[in-house]
């Protein structure tokens, strides 16, 4: 079993996501860098937290036509599971891969703080069982505040999109409260949080291990 | 600045001319003479740009370099001391961590957010180009106070600058200090420090190596922008109305973290001989510096530099303080590889020069020379000067004379009138409202203070604490500048700003291991600011000594002044220590509740208002006598702090800046769910100095830490005490209601003042103090 981590050039968050996992499961983590344009053999890619390509011109919009994107789209479409953590959101987001946009914060200041999440949708392979927790994770991001058409917004809430809702005030000023969304199939998964940034009680807590517990699950099951 | 292609040979010139060039590059007649004199002819315009560069105060420590060498440097475990591109300290067998701290006031000052942001990108080069990723930022911040428009927009700018290099490179922001004081409106301090950790085995030193080694120069495109920052930015006194912005270098954090992962990426390849950043002076101090410490000499080819723009002159190629530029020297048949190694990072390695065995730096340029120069007389010959320095002595104010005794700042904050209970609980809400106190939670939490998930005490204690992975053992970190006591004493200032960094440590359980100062003053031309200057060293050093730590490096920043009106004395001293089993630490130190819990003042139990925060927030001028500093005392607190908080003892933070009522204030919050609390001061018996309520309140003094433990805790913190010989006294309890009250008791155990506030009043006071009003950050 092996899960990829796209490192674009200027991702900060990669060996974070990599060593949780590890943690999860040791020996299946693997980095791919985002020059490649043939994707390696993996079951589960997710495109990490940072400021890839510097976020020039708008978070996410120079990484989503990097050469790998070919095959994140490829790997996406073929239903196999795609988790996007911040800047990875934003960046499945400019690439047309997920509904809606990440704009500015309303504060228009940069935002570092654990956040507590509803988890509103089973229907993906990182949050299957998850159904009833709270998660307390940590936002770290200066673009979070989610975005869409009044229509979309709806239609997400509709189809049960709507994975993470922030509960009480968004740190963003997100429409909804949205903290994360999934494509309509459910294999492609986007959110401001960093589930890898909890991984050990030494760290704050283990909730973020969670999610990579619930791919792991997906693709025994799957196999 | 065009550079004249006057030849080599140079050609006498009166003595008028020579002074004007002089000036132009910052040097005095007397220094071009002695440039004159070391070259054995007048030298050209390139020439005599290096010598500006290479000559500053930033770069070449004239005038504090003989007063450095009473920091002690040496100590178990130090691999690199002072004058490497980091200090070394060993944490394992395995591990050791880099760390260096460097100020970036002046150009803070003139474009806030660009100024911190290359200080922050600065610190990280040094750190990298020591051979270790860099894990941890921390500044240390000083501006006006943000009712003033000018410091509100320093302090916007410079948090933004921060937030804005190191969230976007990768490197947490995790500890430091946001400071607002009188002093600091037209001259805000910027002081950054940065750790990083590396395999124990490995060293890289900012060397050229042997003769016949190829010099390569790594990162962006060279561009005008900082021509000069080091020599006329960074060594002058600011003037307002000079708009000295074509100083100030850009920063892009993308190219930074690029410049990182190659940097790194090299060092692992094995085929670096030597790496340094390219900082203060570019290209020329980085060649020049880098050379003399082999002894060897640098022919360097400037054509083959990568430029940003056509037409770049060779001077200004060799002075440009372009940003995200390093440079390393490989064998030369390495050069091909280096590069490949580099370009994979998406860096750029030019191929700039040749290491010599001539011992002189020569640059060419287009075939011709344009300038030759021995290296030793751009470092080694550097000027040193043993200026003037004044002492002005212990109890006047380093910025103007004192007032008269019992003048009116004596009766609003030194006084012995008691205030009525209504005013008391009034002034402590609005004295953590304030800018003083304030949670500086609306500062950090724009810093990104959890990436590379290391991070096991975030900001908000007296210390962040990280892990180390693969270790057992984790490391604390802490930085504490001092610019209120200076002002009464240079020296107190600098034996409180390293005994406070080294409490901090202890409060999180640490045992320090290494220390780094930034030394932040006024122009050193002027008497009484090198006898300040001095003493502040003294100190520094005494305390260093007798807390057994070494200094491992560290930044001096002159001519901190505006129009003449010079900032306070601010030594400021960032260290790291040793926490011992950090895996378990979080919850010992982070627990879920201490309602219940006793509350003990352990240490010295003198305070004094003299030049503390209250008597600034209430209006006073800083007056009066400080607390005695027993350092034998202060040695005995920390062992005995760090003794109970890695045992899980005791939950502990330094009294520190603004007395014990927000000291209590802090350890009611040091839990996740916060407590209330039941205390009594007895006056008197709370120690010397300690007459009126005031005093016992808020008065600062060293060696005092606040501590919550429980019953059993309480009975192993009296014995241990006694057998340290550290003075503690029972204050009271925490509780799990919502009252915050402490009773001031005169004689017999008389009321004679008190505290009654709910606990949550005050601390939406204090959350809420930098949002509000004048000085939010938004």
């Amino acid at each position: 079993m092996r899960i990829g981590v796209v490192v674009f050039p200027g991702s900060n968050c990669d060996r974070d996501a990599l060593s949780a996992i590890e943690l999860a499961r040791p020996g299946c983590a693997v980095a791919i860098r985002a020059e490649e344009a043939e994707l390696p053999p993996v079951d589960a890619l997710v495109l990490p937290g940072g400021f890839a390509y510097g976020d020039y011109l708008r978070a996410g919009a120079l990484a989503a036509v990097a050469p790998v994107m070919e095959g994140v789209r490829r790997f996406a479409d073929s239903g196999r599971p795609v988790l996007g953590i911040c800047n990875g959101f934003q960046v499945l987001c400019e690439a047309g891969l997920l509904p809606g946009a990440l704009a500015p914060n309303e504060s228009g200041r940069f935002v570092c703080e654990e956040v507590c999440l509803f988890v509103e949708s089973e229907a993906t392979p990182f949050t299957a069982g998850l159904g009833s927790r709270r998660l307390r994770l940590p936002v770290a991001h200066a673009h979070g505040r989610y975005q869409a058409d009044a229509a979309t917004l709806d239609r997400l809430e509709r189809n049960g999109q709507v994975v993470f809702r922030y509960e009480g005030q968004s740190p963003n000023g997100s429409a909804r409260r949205i903290a994360g969304v999934r494509n309509e199939r459910g294999n492609v998964l986007g959110m401001m949080p960093h589930p890898e940034r909890r991984v050990e009680d030494a760290l704050g807590g283990r909730d973020g291990l969670l999610l990579f517990a619930a791919l792991l699950r997906h693709l025994e099951a799957s196999a | 600045m065009t550079a004249r292609t006057t030849p080599v040979q140079g050609r006498p010139e009166p003595v008028a001319e020579g002074a004007a060039r002089a000036a132009a590059v910052g040097l005095t007649g007397d220094e071009y003479a002695r440039v004159v004199s070391l070259l054995g002819r007048a030298p050209n315009d390139v020439e005599l740009g290096l010598f500006g560069g290479l000559w500053s105060e930033h770069c070449s420590y004239k005038s504090s370099r003989r007063h450095l060498g009473a920091l002690p440097k040496d100590g178990p475990g130090v691999v690199a001391g002072p004058g490497e591109n980091a200090g070394v300290v060993r944490l394992s067998p395995r591990v050791s961590l880099a760390l260096r701290i460097e100020s970036h006031n002046h150009p803070s000052a003139v474009e806030p957010y660009q100024g911190a942001a290359t200080g922050v990108g600065g610190i990280i080069r040094d750190v990298a180009s020591s051979g270790a990723r860099p894990v941890a930022l921390l500044d240390g911040l000083r501006f006006g106070p943000p009712s003033h428009a000018r410091a509100l927009g320093h302090f916007r700018g410079v948090v933004a600058g921060v937030g804005g290099y190191g969230n976007c490179i990768g490197v947490p922001t995790v500890g430091g200090e946001t400071e607002f004081e009188p002093g600091f409106a037209e001259n805000p301090l910027v002081n950054v420090m940065c750790l990083g950790y590396l395999p124990a085995g490995r060293r890289v030193r900012p060397v050229l190596g042997a003769p016949g080694s190829a010099v390569l120069l790594l990162g962006a495109p060279t561009g005008r922008d900082g021509v000069h920052g080091a020599s006329l930015l960074a060594s002058r006194g600011l003037v307002p109305e000079d708009d000295q912005r074509p100083a100030v270098q850009v920063g892009d954090p993308f190219h930074g973290k690029r410049l990182l992962e190659a940097s790194l990426a090299l060092v692992e390849a094995g085929v670096l001989l030597g790496l340094t950043d390219l900082g203060a002076a570019g290209l020329a101090s980085a060649l020049a510096e880098a050379a003399a410490r082999q002894g060897v000499g640098v022919d360097v080819w400037l054509e083959r530099v990568p430029l940003r723009e056509a037409g770049l002159t060779p001077y200004e190629i060799l002075l440009s303080e372009t940003q995200e530029r390093m440079l390393c020297a490989v064998r030369l048949d390495d050069v091909a590889r280096a590069r490949a190694v580099a370009r994979r990072e998406g860096v750029e390695a030019a191929e700039i020069g040749r290491v010599t065995e001539t011992g002189r730096l020569r640059a060419f340029f287009r075939e011709a020379v344009v300038a030759d120069v021995p290296v030793a007389a751009l470092t080694e010959a550097a000027p040193v000067y043993d200026r003037p320095a004044r002492d002005e002595g212990r109890g006047r104010a380093a910025d103007g004379p004192l007032p008269p005794a019992g003048a009116a700042g004596a009766a609003r904050a030194g006084g012995r009138e008691v205030p009525s209970d209504a005013d008391l609980t009034g002034r402590l809400r609005a004295f953590l409202s304030s800018p003083w106190l304030a949670s500086r939670r609306p500062v950090y939490r724009t810093y990104d203070f959890e990436v590379q998930t290391n991070t096991v005490v975030p900001p908000g204690r007296d210390a962040a604490v990280l892990r180390v992975r693969g270790e057992a053992d984790g490391v604390a970190l802490a930085l504490a500048g001092e610019s209120r006591y200076g002002r009464l004493d240079p020296r107190y200032g600098g034996l409180w700003a390293f005994a406070q960094a080294l409490r901090s440590l202890a409060c999180l359980g640490a045992r320090p291991l290494a220390a780094v100062d930034c030394l932040n003053f006024a122009s050193p031309e002027r008497p009484e600011v090198m006898g300040s200057f001095r003493a502040a060293v003294a100190g520094l050093a005494e305390a260093a000594r007798a807390l057994k730590t070494p200094v491992v490096g560290g930044n001096v920043s002159f001519y901190n002044e505006t129009d003449g009106r010079p900032i306070p004395p601010t030594p400021v001293v960032g260290a790291v220590g040793r926490v011992p089993e950090v895996a378990a630490a979080r919850a010992r130190l982070l627990p879920e509740s201490l309602s219940g819990w006793e509350v003990w003042l352990l240490g010295a139990q003198a305070a004094s208002l003299a030049a503390s925060a209250f008597q600034f927030f209430s209006g006073g001028v800083p007056h009066g006598a400080l607390p005695p500093f027993d350092l034998a005392l202060e040695r005995r607190v920390a062992i005995l702090v760090r003794q109970a908080v890695r045992q899980g003892r005791a939950v502990a933070t330094d009294v520190g800046k603004g007395g014990l009522a927000p000291a209590l204030f802090r350890l009611t919050g040091a839990a996740r769910e916060a407590a209330g609390a039941d205390c009594d001061l007895p006056l008197g018996a709370a120690g010397e100095g300690c007459h009126d309520a005031l005093t016992a309140l808020f008065g600062e003094g060293p060696s005092r830490v606040l501590v919550a433990t429980d019953e059993p805790g309480a009975r192993w913190l009296a014995r241990a005490a006694s057998r340290l010989r550290v003075p503690l006294l029972r204050l009271g309890r925490l509780s799990a209601g919502d009252a915050f009250r402490i009773r001031v008791r005169g004689p017999h155990g008389r009321v004679v003042a008190f505290v009654d506030a709910p606990r949550s009043e005050l601390a939406r006071a204090w959350e809420g103090g930098l949002e509000g009003g004048d000085g939010a950050v938004a």
